[in-house]
């Protein structure tokens, strides 16, 4: 009897001390902050019309590793990790009956109280695309913003990812960039829903908006390349190299948009869609 | 005897089990939005307004 209650309590203690710190889950790798660090993306998913295609592509490009999330009843859901660090999510969804491809990177914005942001947002003009739920990480949502840009907002019930724990790095994400209709109206938008500060900096001849928390730059704002690019939130990759990840990219089933070159913001970055269409901006990024 | 042993260890194993699905389980969303993109081919044309 007393074996038993000894073997039992040190199995417990074993898996508790595995898995939380003063806690939290001390997710090996992971760190996380005690106050919502609002306006940051915390997390990203891929919808993806091909999940096994994704895995190859991701796999094969980032080094990703992925574990099925048990979902009873519900589409498959991954999530990747590179090295110690979860990095995104995978999830599989149907063909529309209409053909339309709905594969996107959707980030999700740190903010306080989803529902009042939900809330805020639909004041401004925003629709909703998925309303509130609770998931693994907190609650959620999504909403269509006034110009049509899909973006999701969470509130993590763990706290948010901190800077060390999401550094840029090849194969994280590194930066988040909205390509909007109308510049000033868009930083509007996310100062009221996510309490962002818009910043206007000028560089090579161009204006761009700057989204900071606290000082801290979260993501971008710029002026859609011609009006007929629908406004959409892009998701940045750090590779070293952004010819060769595009070449590899192609060579994955995906296919290249814009081609790095000097004249296309210094030939930093490259523009790619995976095998199922979602769209994905490889951004040089050192080690 | 044995039978209370067996009964320990298998509330164990059970408490051990779902504090692990928990560790693994706080990150994810899974959220679907099926909301269609439009056309990215688009982002080639007008690649000068990438500052």
């Amino acid at each position: 009897m007393r074996i038993a209650l000894a073997l039992a309590t040190m199995l417990m203690v074993v898996t508790t001390a595995s898995c939380t710190t003063a806690g939290k889950p001390a997710l090996d790798g992971m760190s996380f902050t005690d106050e919502p660090l609002s306006g940051k993306v915390i997390w990203n998913d891929l919808i993806t019309e091909d999940i096994d295609a994704a895995r190859r592509f991701y796999g094969g490009l980032f080094g990703w590793s992925f574990e099925e999330i048990n979902r009873p009843g519900r589409t498959e859901y991954n999530v990747a990790r590179l090295g110690d660090v979860f990095v995104a999510g995978l999830l599989a969804v149907d063909r529309r009956a209409d053909g339309q491809s709905v594969s996107r990177w959707l980030p999700y914005v740190s903010v306080t109280d989803v529902d009042e942001a939900v809330q805020r947002g639909v004041g401004q003009g925003a629709s909703v695309a998925a309303a509130a739920t609770d998931v693994a990480l907190g609650r959620v949502a999504a909403i269509i913003d006034p110009q049509g840009a899909v973006i999701g907002l969470a509130t993590s019930r763990i706290g948010d990812p901190d800077d060390a724990t999401t550094r840029a790095a090849p194969g994280r994400v590194v930066w988040h960039e909205m390509l909007a209709s109308e510049t000033s109206e868009a930083a509007s938008f996310y100062s009221v829903i996510a309490g962002l500060e818009a910043r206007m900096i000028t560089r090579r001849g161009g204006e761009y908006i700057l989204l900071l928390q606290e000082g801290t730059p979260r993501a971008g704002i710029m002026a859609r390349p011609n009006d007929e690019v629908q406004p959409v939130w892009l998701t940045h990759f750090g590779v070293s190299d952004p010819a060769v990840a595009a070449r590899q990219a192609e060579s994955l089933g995906g296919r290249i948009i814009v081609q790095p070159s000097p004249e296309f913001r210094d030939g930093t970055i490259a523009v790619v869609t995976d095998p199922s269409g979602a769209v994905l901006v490889l951004s040089k990024t050192s080690i | 005897m044995k039978k209370t042993f067996r009964r320990i260890m298998l509330v164990a194993v059970l408490v051990a089990g779902s504090l692990t699905t928990a560790c693994t389980g706080n990150v994810g969303v899974g959220l679907s939005v099926g909301v269609p993109i439009g056309n990215h081919g688009y982002m080639s044309v007008g690649t000068h307004r990438w500052r």
